[in-house]
């Protein structure tokens, strides 16, 4: 309730400042003059004295009589191309322009080798756009139109095997940095023409390319009405990774759970398209996103559905239970060390209470110190350069694991339970940062009140869970009891799931069309040559 | 926003309804004496009761150095005398910083004397205190509970704890050895059955000290009456069905066979016969051969033909004594009185007056049946003929 207070306190603020922002948009565009002189002075002071931008004057015609300049900004775009496809044709060629009269922007424009597009265009805004995002600008003098030519190169990271999400068996494909690459390795995927790519600019400074990738027919219109309004209503400066983008469009923004999951992995990406989700690809940034997200999804992994489903369940399990172990391992412990010592098992007892005796501080206070220090030790293991991070972990283990115990300021157990609380909630990396969060507050509500207030938080947390939606699907949906089934706590053999899954997908449900296990065929087959053989003898 | 407002002043309230009740029930285990062993002595008073509790010692280690601990006494012994149980515990608890913790309590022991006056009334702390569980052994000391409580046992660090294995393995052979609590209290709702607690001894030979489980304390009401021995305790056990895998050792004109019985198929039927009552018991099971000594010369049809019978008769001779024994103390520690109400209801209602002076009149009818069907690994032992010898 604080928290939708906020909210609402939030969204009227935002409305405040959209109204000011529009009237600062709608300044009258600036056209293009005949003076070329007048034109580059504009652009220059439009983008200041910066070190990159080159403006490259040229003479051109039978007797050099005709002026033009190259405006681009160094660094993005493709010089040999300039020199090649642009300067060449135009310059070499003396005896093409002879009068004014033969030399138009058409005509200019014919002549240009370039592989991208050629615009044209006489609104200065257009003009530094274009220049800004990897464009040369061809203005000629006496003409009152610019040309802004798609040179567009600049240095981009290769294709490679993702940092967060390896995998032992399946594609080892990652997104990179760079929009058009990832759109692309979507297109290799998916290579159906109901693929629709919709593009967006967000951002007043960035102008960062937005790209929405969903599957006609698959994708539920409404969902993506829902999803294009809002992200036509971000109205910020600047988008820098798609995790700005996640933040502004998600629909519980104070809860410590996510509602917009992510990947870096196109066959990931690709096959939540295939199940109605519509992917966010951000220009500048590797990580994917795509709604609406349930919160089964957290412990699915790609690798699930590249391994035989039995081995994809038990693993999926593992996962489900690690992350009750994640949140409870600690929260329980305190609570059974505490209040309920009758619950544990008496030779146990008398092996915690050893190492209990002499540990200066309750329980609790001896819990949060190993967490909260195991949580610097991450974040320091984290952000440290890579050598650095080992060393870092080595001192780590040493004084946590062993100097801790042996100095009588923790007990074993304790720091037993909170390494592998730790080691579990690993297990789920997309629900690691609510993980986090839930643990404190259940160890918190454990040592208050011990396992009723477990329960508590338990409840509280089923309460929120089943209290959100992403993109008005419940979060907790396939959690329930429907055909979501099939790959929800287990995941069944692939040939077993012939629909999408339910809730997300409009009208394009079959995935396949009976349900025939495969081996069923097979059958037929042997029986067949079987009856043949008979008959011969 | 007045509105939000409340609604947050009524969240933080709620909040801190939670945290300011306080840890009221939290007890850190530094702060609390588990008791393994609680035992119950006839004190000089008739009307009191001396309480001994065992406590577990928790040594300050920090989970290292483990090696530099004394071997003996990792337990407290408490003493006090009191009118009841929990005021003497209340007693104690004021001598010690830390407070008494029931939960984990193994064994109940009853010290011998305090079993001859009577132990009903102070069952009732045990069925009503909550911290009191209905699982704790209870084991009768043949001398007083302390003394089996202050002796320390070898292999255990916690000698409660060693109780409750031994008496756990104990019953692997006779079940009648585990009597938990709810158990006597079962049997001592029973109104003709009499309650067996297994008796346990301390024994000091030579510094060391040890015990052991020397048989079953018979408690006529709740009181004691007398006991069974190891001998009479397997008797015993044979009708009450709980034996699994028993041994029996005969001892024949021909030689020494150690066998043991198992797949035990047993029947008792109350009835009632042109002489009274009496009980049927058909008795059917597997004989399996541990070990022969002797047989010399003898081939293996013959020797399990004696071995057979000898078994027979041994069982019948052991079941009898005991029951003999039995009707000697007039005790029903079978429960043959609660097999009659469950069979005769009616006629039951009538005997139940009397059944104090039938039991001792009652007969036993018994059926064996036994056979060999496991030698072991061989079939002859090294003295005994070779049967392929004899076939040549």
């Amino acid at each position: 309730m604080i928290l939708k207070y906020f909210a609402r306190k939030i969204v009227s603020a935002q409305k405040r400042n959209k109204a000011n922002h529009d009237s600062m948009l709608e300044h009258e565009e600036i056209v293009i003059s005949k003076n070329l002189e007048q034109n580059l002075n504009f652009i220059r002071l439009s983008l200041g004295e910066s070190l990159d931008l080159k403006i490259h004057e040229f003479a051109f015609g039978e007797h050099d009589q005709f002026l033009g300049a190259l405006i681009y900004i160094d660094g993005l775009v493709n010089t040999i191309q300039i020199t090649e496809g642009i300067l060449k044709p135009i310059t070499s060629n003396r005896n093409k322009y002879k009068s004014s009269e033969e030399l138009t922007i058409s005509e200019i424009r014919r002549s240009i080798l370039c592989s991208g597009s050629v615009v044209e265009s006489d609104v200065f805004s257009q003009i530094l756009d274009g220049c800004l995002s990897g464009s040369t600008i061809m203005i000629l003098d006496s003409f009152s139109k610019a040309l802004i030519i798609n040179t567009e190169l600049w240095e981009k990271r290769n294709v490679t095997e993702p940092q967060t999400e390896s995998v032992v068996r399946g594609p080892r494909e990652g997104f990179t940095e760079n929009l058009q690459t990832n759109t692309t390795l979507l297109r290799r995927r998916i290579k159906s023409p109901k693929l629709k790519m919709e593009n967006m600019i967000i951002g007043h400074k960035t102008s960062t390319n937005i790209c929405i990738a969903y599957i006609e027919g698959v994708a539920r219109p409404e969902i993506i009405e829902l999803l294009r309004t809002r992200l036509n209503s971000i109205n910020v400066d600047a988008i820098l990774d798609s995790g700005y983008i996640e933040e502004y469009i998600e629909e519980s923004p104070f809860s410590i759970f996510s509602t917009v999951g992510y990947s870096e992995k196109p066959d990931v990406i690709a096959s939540k398209i295939l199940e109605g989700r519509i992917a966010i690809i951000s220009d500048g940034s590797p990580f994917v996103l795509t709604v609406p997200m349930l919160f089964i999804e957290s412990f699915q992994t790609a690798e699930d559905y590249y391994v035989r489903a039995f081995y994809a369940s038990i693993t999926r399990l593992m996962r489900i239970f690690c992350f009750f172990i994640a949140v409870f391992a600690v929260p329980i412990f305190i609570a059974l060390s505490t209040f309920h010592q009758e619950l544990i098992p008496t030779t146990l007892l008398f092996t915690i209470a050893t190492a209990r005796e002499g540990t200066p501080f309750p329980v609790l206070f001896e819990a949060l110190i190993l967490v909260i220090s195991f949580e610097i030790l991450r974040e320091a293991g984290l952000r440290l350069p890579r050598p650095i991070g080992q060393a870092i972990s080595i001192v780590g283990a040493l004084v946590m694991g062993d100097a801790a115990v042996s100095a009588g300021i923790v007990g074993a157990p304790m720091v037993i339970t909170v390494a592998i609380t730790a080691v579990a909630g690993f297990i789920i990396p997309s629900q690691a940062d609510s993980i986090s969060i839930l643990r404190i507050i259940m160890m918190i509500l454990a040592s208050v009140l011990g396992g009723f207030g477990i329960a508590i938080g338990f409840l509280g947390m089923l309460v929120q869970l089943a209290n959100m939606t992403s993109f008005g699907v419940p979060y907790l949906g396939a959690v329930t009891l429907s055909r979501n089934q099939q790959d929800s706590f287990i995941r069944a053999p692939l040939w077993m799931m012939q629909e999408r899954p339910e809730g997300i997908v409009y009208e394009d449900k079959q995935r396949k069309e009976v349900f025939i296990p495969p081996v069923k065929s097979d059958e037929n087959i042997k029986q067949e040559g079987k009856d043949n053989f008979d008959e011969e003898t | 926003m007045k509105k939000h407002n409340r609604r947050i002043y009524l969240i933080i309230i709620l909040m801190i309804n939670f945290i300011l009740t306080g840890c009221w029930d939290n007890y850190e285990l530094d702060t609390i004496s588990i008791v393994t062993g609680l035992g119950i002595d006839a004190a000089e008073n008739d009307d009191e009761i001396n309480l001994t509790l065992q406590v577990d010692k928790i040594k300050g280690d920090t989970g290292y150095e483990k090696g530099d601990i004394g071997p003996s006494s990792s337990f407290l012994i408490m003493n006090t005398t009191d009118k009841g149980i929990l005021s003497a515990i209340d007693k104690l608890e004021r001598q010690t910083p830390r407070s008494i913790f029931l939960h984990h309590n193994q064994v109940i022991v009853f010290g011998k004397e305090q079993v001859k006056k009577g132990i009903k009334k102070h069952m009732d702390v045990f069925i009503r205190e909550h911290q009191m569980r209905m699982e704790t052994w209870v084991l009768v000391s043949d001398g007083t509970a302390k003394e089996i409580l202050s002796t320390p046992m070898e292999q255990e660090e916690n000698s409660s704890i060693g109780l409750s294995k031994m008496i756990f393995s104990g019953s692997r052979d006779y079940e009648s050895f585990s009597v938990k609590l709810i158990d006597l209290t079962s049997r001592l709702m029973e109104e003709t059955t009499s309650p067996v607690i297994p008796i346990i001894t301390a024994k000091n030979e030579g510094g060391s000290s040890e015990v052991e489980i020397s048989g079953l304390a018979i408690l006529k009401g709740d009181k004691y009456i007398g006991e069974l021995d190891l001998e009479k305790v397997r008797g015993y056990s044979w009708i009450m069905g709980n034996c699994r895998e028993t041994p029996l050792d005969i001892n024949t004109e021909y030689g020494y066979i150690d066998a043991s019985i198992s797949n035990i198929k047993l029947k008792n039927k109350p009835k009632f016969g042109a002489d009274g009552p009496f009980i049927s018991i058909d008795f059917k099971g597997d004989v399996t051969i541990r070990e022969i000594q002797g047989f010399e010369g003898m081939n293996t049809e013959k020797t399990f033909a004696i071995l057979q019978k000898a078994c027979v008769e041994q069982l019948k001779k052991e079941i009898l004594d005991c029951f003999n024994y039995s009707q000697d103390l007039n005790a029903d520690i079978y429960g043959f009185g609660e097999e009659f109400y469950r069979r005769y209801p009616k006629d039951f209602e009538r005997m139940k007056e009397y059944w104090d002076e039938i039991y001792p009149e009652l007969d036993m009818k018994i059926e064996v049946a036994l056979e060999v069907t496991d030698t072991g690994k061989v079939l002859n032992s090294l003295y005994m003929e070779e049967q392929s010898d004899e076939n040549r």
